[in-house]
């Protein structure tokens, strides 16, 4: 165990645990984070996905002391007194969700290539999707909702 | 009667904004008995609008009593004194949208806006036993009780009110909640004031006993409401996986290595170096680990050492399953007759032509996106409390019951967001009871979630059938015998949670077919057919990672693939347009219509496939079409490209033509026909279980891929409305017809017959050799 200072969604937090702790745990054991989830621990599915730095990562495989004083930003932190990020409305806009479990990793994934790729073509955004899973089927309306917010961020 | 509705034009006539995540609408009520509703009052009084989850869950006292009567009106709507209503249902909104419906039928009936109605499903302790989630039934079954339920509450609220306000019955209204006299609407008196805090204590009447609304009268139903739960899920809120309890620690469990081994020791020094270690627990052949930290459990379960019992050949070898399965025979004793429609041996023998193909479909996996996860406490006074993200909660009750020992009244489990999972939890979510079992074990909460590897490797599965048709044909082509064999492992068989299996299995049963839909049977105008189901036997597997199962709209989807993908080649030998070929065999107004309405919206030409002029060489476009029944009618039409060179199948763009009958919520319709189009064009390309002889071999995302976005199709629905049909369900028949499309879609393009799923480039790569 090791003491980790993590600055999660603008704030900073000391952690004690072990350096190679997957971040996705801590972030959800010990700051109690809702957002990062897992479903598969392997990097293969995107729903641990958080954002480091501008750049997405998979949670589930990063240990927790290589991101030590990075700025990380989870989807808890997209919303701010009650009021949703542009994205998140996006994806409420579209419904895009059916269960919701996997939507976490497209909202960071399509967030943080957008932001470096403001007016995304739609295309480009199936492309940057396509290490996520998503089971339930509901490809056409993450699409749409991503689409939505590159025009908004691109605008 | 009938509409049909565009899904690109879908007027949405109601919304509202997201409920802010916080104001978790379902979490909000865990921690509510009935018992502490009707404590003091006599009365269920709700109020959870300003409570957050966190404050309830520390509230919640733990487990109570049996599940309220499914035959009372107070099991399903409360009216408290503030005149607040809150309905309650024991089937749960899988991410599905059903909530929505459940409530939209009791709003309708009761004259209650439908955003004023509180929702509680699927709480052991709460909600009436509506028996689990599963096959669409929750609109369809269920939703007509609770409609019984609000027009009896209705009739009886209006019936005080007539004594109150001193009118007669007929001369009273209602809006939103509020009973008025026609003739003067200030005249009135609010439910809230009639029964706030007091029960009905009347029965749900039988369909004959009460008068619900006609389709003339709805104000709600057939309106598209939009989900106002799409944020909470998004950001994970109200997931079962986020359940935090005072003292929770993280539970593993480990898995057979290969199929029925049995425990020989297990050395628990091989895991004494795992930080926080609590324990160890070896019940049976259940093994499992729990830690203070999560990434330990994990840790400690990869590094715990167990000897099993040597491997053992459990399942035929993959490349042989369909022979297998060829050589067995039923398994029920006496073994039922085929179904049969006149003489299908007379309709042979007046046959021009007869054709004969068989169909092979293998086995599948439901592949929820979350492995199962649950977060248990039993104490020491064996008192047990569960969250569930499952679709049966009242079921799981009795494995709790049975392998912890506790009494039913001290056991409640509670049913929470969960992932989607299309049949896999309908018997058991598998993870409740095991954190049950790692509670009890250690005396402290339990989380438990279950690894990648072993969600892919042990959920119950989705069974293979090998089906083959053949046809006697008219000199016109048209079919004047079916003779239809469907052989498949059970369809509805696995009944326990593994750890139950592992610890102590109850008798084995043959399982048992699926009564529904299509069961292969043509909806068409055969004058002679027989169909029969084969039930294979699949017996001691029920421990291993083939546990056979019910898979979204089971068996259908192989049945359809194998009926409409032979009515297309027996077309083809006819050289007759695929969609004319059905038209002219069946009568049938519904399948007309469906059929009509997707092959209008993709602009079908009526000719022969396959498609003329097409190169042999490089990339070829095609369109096919197929037909699904599943109490509702649906008809796919699908565009594919091949590419001739690698075998690569690209599905572009598939319609639906879908008639379910009364629609209560177009938007959650389209919703769910997008879903599970693009699913199934997935399972259709690319989604075969891997396996040998001990094991599963699919144990991860790449083993058994899924499809990508850069493969999915544009989905367009056409929706056709039938308001005075009781409503069929909209969660499974859409995939039904989808395999057959796109096969017969490839055969328009290259000409070449697919018939086995999935079509993968190496099998469109063999039949463009053999075509
Ligand atoms: S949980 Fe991290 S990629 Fe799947
Ligand atoms: S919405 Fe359920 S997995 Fe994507």
């Amino acid at each position: 165990m090791s003491l980790i200072n993590l600055k999660v969604n603008g704030r900073s937090h000391t952690v004690d645990v072990d350096p190679t702790a997957p971040l996705l745990y801590v972030l959800r054991n010990d700051l109690l984070l809702n957002g990062p989830r897992f479903g598969c621990g392997l990097g293969q599915c995107g729903a641990c996905t958080v954002i480091v730095e501008g750049e997405w990562i998979r949670s589930c495989i990063t240990p927790t002391s290589s991101v030590e004083n990075f700025a990380i930003t989870t989807i808890d932190g997209l919303v701010t007194e009650g009021k949703l990020h542009p994205i998140l409305q996006a994806f409420v806009d579209h419904q895009a969700a059916q269960c919701g479990y996997c939507i976490n990793g497209m909202v960071m994934t399509a967030k943080a290539f957008i932001d470096q790729n403001p007016r995304a073509s739609e295309t480009q955004i199936k492309e940057a999707l396509e290490g996520n899973i998503c089971r339930c089927g509901t490809h056409m309306r993450i699409v749409a909702a991503a689409r939505q917010y590159a025009l908004e961020v691109g605008a | 009667m009938k509409n049909i509705v565009d899904s690109n034009q879908i007027p949405v006539t109601q919304e509202h904004d997201d409920a802010l995540p916080e104001i978790v609408r379902q979490a909000a009520e865990i921690g509510f008995t009935r018992r502490d509703f009707l404590k003091g009052t006599g009365a269920l009084v709700v109020s959870f609008s300003l409570v957050g989850t966190e404050q309830l869950l520390e509230d919640s006292g733990t487990a109570v009593a049996q599940s309220p009567s499914a035959t009372k009106v107070d099991s399903f709507v409360v009216i408290a004194a503030d005149g607040s209503v809150t309905g309650y249902t024991g089937k749960v909104d899988l991410g599905t949208g059903t909530s929505y419906g459940l409530k939209m039928m009791l709003s309708e009936e009761l004259d209650v806006a439908h955003e004023r109605i509180a929702w509680v499903q699927g709480d052991s302790a709460l909600t009436p036993n509506q028996g689990a989630t599963v096959g669409s039934q929750s609109i369809r079954n269920a939703g007509p009780v609770i409609r019984r339920a609000g027009a009896a509450a209705r009739k009886f609220l209006v019936d005080l009110a007539s004594k109150k306000l001193n009118l007669p019955a007929d001369q009273l209204d209602v809006n939103d909640g509020v009973v008025f006299a026609k003739s003067d609407p200030t005249i009135k008196v609010t439910y809230g004031e009639l029964v706030g805090g007091q029960k009905f204590g009347i029965d749900v009447p039988a369909a004959n006993n009460i008068v619900i609304k006609t389709p003339d009268q709805f104000k709600i139903i057939g309106k598209a409401i939009k989900r106002t739960d799409i944020a909470q899920r998004i950001l994970g809120e109200s997931f079962a996986h986020n359940i935090r309890r005072p003292g929770m620690v993280h539970g593993r469990t480990i898995k057979p290595p290969t199929a029925n081994a049995k425990v020989v020791s297990v050395d628990e020094s091989s895991v004494s170096g795992v930080p926080g270690l609590i324990k160890v627990v070896v019940r049976g052949d259940f093994v499992g680990v729990v830690c203070e930290r999560e990434e330990n459990a994990i840790r400690a379960a990869e590094l715990l050492k167990i000897t099993w019992s040597d491997p053992v050949p459990a399942f035929p070898e993959q490349a042989d399953l369909y022979n297998y399965m060829k050589t067995l025979s039923d398994a029920r004793q006496p073994v039922p007759a085929p179904t049969t429609v006149g003489d299908v041996n007379a309709g042979f023998a007046a046959s021009a032509k007869t054709y004969s193909s068989t169909y092979l479909w293998p086995w599948q996996m439901h592949a929820a996106f979350s492995p199962m996860a649950a977060v248990a406490d039993v104490t020491a006074d064996g008192k047990c409390t569960a969250w569930s993200g499952g679709q049966n909660p009242h079921g799981e009750v009795a494995h709790i019951v049975r392998i912890l020992g506790l009494k039913e009244a001290d056991v409640r489990v509670i049913w929470v967001d969960g992932p989607g999972v299309y049949g896999r939890a309908g018997s058991t979510d598998d993870a409740t009871l095991e954190a049950a079992i790692l509670s009890q074990a250690v005396g402290r909460p339990v989380r438990l979630q279950w690894l990648r590897r072993d969600e892919h490797g042990f959920e119950p599965k989705g069974p293979p059938h090998v089906i083959t048709v053949k046809a006697g044909v008219d000199a016109t082509g048209n079919v004047l015998a079916w003779d239809y064999e469907d052989r498949h492992f059970p369809l509805v068989p696995v009944r326990e949670p593994h750890a139950a299996a592992l610890i102590a299995p109850t008798p084995e049963s043959v399982g048992s077919t699926d009564g529904s839909g299509g069961n292969g049977h043509p909806y068409y105008n055969f004058p002679n057919k027989k169909i029969t189901p084969i039930l294979l036997p699949w017996v001691n597997k029920w421990v291993t990672g083939l546990r056979s199962n019910h898979n979204r709209a089971p068996g259908d989807p192989a049945r359809h693939m194998a009926t409409e993908c032979f009515m297309d080649e027996l077309a083809a030998a006819a050289n007759v347009d695929p969609l004319q070929f059905r038209l002219r065999q069946t009568t049938d107004q519904r399948t007309i219509d469906v059929l009509n309405a997707a092959a209008e919206r993709y602009g079908w030409q009526a000719r022969p496939s396959p498609a003329p002029g097409n190169s042999r060489t490089g990339v070829v476009s095609g369109r096919g079409i197929a037909f699904g029944i599943r109490q509702t009618y649906v008809a796919a039409v699908a565009e594919v490209e091949v590419d001739q060179s690698t075998g690569v199948i690209l599905v572009k763009r598939v319609i639906i033509g879908h008639d379910c009958g009364l629609m209560i919520n177009p938007d959650s319709v389209v919703q769910q026909i997008e879903g599970q189009v693009i699913q199934t064009v997935g399972r259709a390309l690319m989604e075969e279980v891997m396996f040998d002889q001990y094991k599963v071999t699919s144990i991860d995302w790449i083993s058994y891929p899924l499809i990508k976005f850069t493969q999915y199709p544009t989905v367009e629905a056409v929706l056709i409305n039938r308001p005075t049909v009781a409503p069929g369900g909209v969660g499974e028949p859409a995939l039904n017809p989808v395999p057959a499309a796109i096969g017969n879609a490839v055969f328009d393009a290259t000409g070449a017959r697919l018939r086995q799923v999935p079509f993968t480039p190496e099998r469109v790569l063999e039949a463009l050799k053999n075509r």
